[in-house]
């Protein structure tokens, strides 16, 4: 680093500022709690790991349930945006920054507008039913296809979607064209385009856009609760209830930081695979 | 001269309304090194990306060793392409990018451990073969890039531009390289360029083209001596153009000169070349039989070390000369009156209507 660098470091401490202070601060603060006790409401300093053992104990069901939920999530959304980003990138020409500009678009739609979106079109008077119905396909309604972990699954991978777009957009935006073209020329197939040139330079950001869907899914209580009905038991619904309901902060931050600690072990996991099976040969 | 390796057989290709090669018919020898030639834009790297089979013929056929690959795609065609900027594949090593080929056709790692040395080899690159290709200079990537198409033992070693991103003296080197591996390997290469010099410096054939037209067809003397049009004239080498009028087999030249000339009447351009000319200073002396003569003054002289460049200014034209050096500077000084001289059968007289 050049000393003209390094003397505008301080520039940087705005920054850093408000990084700790409002990121890194109260993780600490409930990493701390975690190994803390709640006894009649109140919070007891203590060093022991028993919440995180009653974690396992009592919700490894449904924090085995939520990562099944959560990595097939990451696994459909990463796929799709690829596929698009690939198309984008290399396929639609002059059509590709409208698409992407679509995508962006679909960024600004709220949260809870997507949810109830959803609601709306799987729902026993929603789009799909209504559409059946006035087909004479069904007589009744079907009802399942909404408050059920399928729902969750699509409800969730369309709003991680353009979060996944994204970063993938931007690692294939940095490969050039005509290495491509000499793979062909050396004998390559479309696929093994794909697979040898296209895939290995852009491994980082297929891995940040799987981390992002994985965290969101993961973490998400919203979608479970208000569409994957009373079996959908997803940890971020029993994290929100141990904060609220039961008011044990400290039981709560030991399941969230579990939620963390399994996010991070999945994706060393996913990253290394990533990049063992798209290396360099 | 036998069966042509390349056969392209009335071969066209449009772009919606605008042609950019006309149907062409062009052979290409086991052994050739051919360049094909043109200012950009006349369709040459179109016709390279057809052969290479990047490009679909509209209509035509090509033929590579008497088969048919009019429409087999480029990973299925006996060619291999150094691309204009060379597309290394940049996440890969110098060995990585050259193995890249067999891997795929999966060759045994022994016999690609083997060819990829071969190639090290011959293109110069020992000791470099566990570099990124991020690392290493222009020069370098270029070797990188022939290696990486001719381990493949094309028939035909398609080269776009081959040259182009090098700077002078590397290009001269690499000039030499290129002659140097044509040889050693004996393969047939096909390259495109818009210099004359890279084509006249390396191939044994030159195609010229312009506006998605085969113009003319031949070996360097063969173009450089008698170029078939003025463009082709202009296109390789200096030339000087004269311009005139044919009446009943005498050609009357506008800068006001006449020599006999059999052909139709018309107007004509004749072209003769600035070294096939020389000064002189006649002073009424007669003219030898077959030479021309023409009137001019000299308006520039510089000394080029090896000759002397002369621009000489004649009734509505100025023509270039190159003379041998005289060592005696003076005698045809500024704005003196010379005669310009040349043997007929120096010059090319083109119908140009």
């Amino acid at each position: 680093m050049t000393p003209a660098i390094r003397s505008r470091g301080w520039l940087a401490l705005p920054y850093l500022t408000v990084y700790l202070l409002v990121f890194v601060a109260p993780l600490l603060y409930f990493f701390v709690i975690s190994f803390w006790r709640v006894r009649l409401f109140r919070l007891m300093p203590d060093a022991s790991l028993a919440n995180y053992a009653k974690t396992l104990e009592a919700h490894s069901v449904s924090l085995i349930f939520t990562f099944e939920i959560a990595f097939t999530i990451a696994v459909i959304v990463t796929t799709l945006a690829f596929v698009f980003a690939y198309v984008v990138r290399f396929k639609a020409g002059r059509y590709g920054t409208p698409l992407l500009f679509v995508v962006l678009i679909a960024l600004f739609g709220g949260y809870l507008t997507k949810i109830y979106v959803w609601k709306t079109i799987l729902g026993q008077a929603g789009v799909i039913n209504s559409a059946l119905g006035l087909l004479g396909i069904v007589n009744e309604p079907i009802t399942f296809l909404l408050y059920n972990p399928v729902a969750v699954v699509i409800t969730l991978s369309h709003y991680t979607l353009p979060l996944a777009i994204l970063p993938i957009y931007g690692a294939l935006r940095s490969i050039e064209d005509m290495p491509l073209r000499a793979a062909r020329d050396l004998g390559a197939s479309r696929f093994r385009v794909v697979w040898d040139v296209v895939l290995p330079q852009c491994r980082v950001g297929i891995l940040i856009a799987f981390s992002l869907c994985l965290i969101f899914a993961a973490g998400d209580f919203v979608t479970p609760l208000l569409i994957g009905g009373p079996y959908t038991s997803m940890i971020g619904k029993l994290i929100q209830l141990q904060f609220g309901f039961h008011g044990d902060a400290a039981m709560g931050s030991a399941m969230a930081f579990t939620v963390i600690g399994i996010c991070l072990v999945v994706i060393f996991m996913v990253g290394t695979l990533i990049f063992t099976v798209f290396r360099v040969r | 001269m036998g069966h042509p390796l390349v056969r392209l057989d009335g071969v066209s290709k449009a772009y919606g309304k605008i042609v950019a090669v006309h149907p062409l018919t062009l052979d290409i020898f086991r052994g050739d090194f051919v360049a094909v030639l043109g200012p950009s834009g006349c369709g040459k790297t179109t016709l390279l990306n057809m052969l290479a089979g990047f490009v679909l013929p509209d209509s035509g056929r090509i033929e590579i060793d008497g088969r048919d690959v009019s429409h087999v795609g480029p990973d299925r065609r006996p060619t291999n392409m150094v691309f204009q900027g060379y597309a290394l594949f940049p996440h890969m090593t110098v060995r990585q990018n050259i193995a890249y080929g067999l891997r795929i056709r999966n060759y045994p790692k022994q016999e690609i451990d083997e060819r990829v040395g071969e190639m090290v080899d011959l293109v110069h690159l020992g000791g470099l073969e566990r570099r990124a290709v991020t690392e290493i200079s222009g020069g370098q990537q270029q070797r990188v890039a022939l290696a990486r198409a001719l381990i493949m033992r094309p028939d035909v070693l398609l080269l776009d531009e081959p040259l182009a991103a090098l700077d002078l003296k590397l290009r001269n080197s690499m000039q030499q390289e290129l002659r140097r591996i044509h040889q050693s390997i004996g393969g047939t290469f096909v390259f495109v360029t818009h210099d004359q010099n890279e084509a006249m410096g390396l191939a044994n054939r030159i195609a010229v083209m312009r506006d998605g037209l085969l113009v003319q067809e031949g070996s360097p003397e063969e173009i450089y001596s008698t170029p078939r049009t003025q463009f082709v004239s202009n296109f390789i080498g200096e030339a000087n153009v004269l311009p005139g009028r044919r009446t009943s087999g005498v050609v009357v030249l506008d800068a006001g000169t006449a020599f006999p000339s059999k052909g139709s009447d018309g107007t004509v351009a004749t072209v003769v070349r600035p070294e096939a000319m020389s000064l002189t200073k006649l002073d009424g002396a007669p003219i030898e039989d077959g030479k021309v003569v023409m009137q001019g003054t000299v308006r520039d002289a510089v000394f080029l070390g090896s000759r002397m460049k002369y621009v000489v200014e004649v009734p509505g034209n100025a023509i270039t000369v190159y003379t041998p050096p005289s060592g005696r500077s003076d005698r045809f000084a500024m704005d003196n009156k010379v005669d310009v001289v040349w043997n007929m059968v120096d010059q090319r007289v083109l119908d140009t209507e």
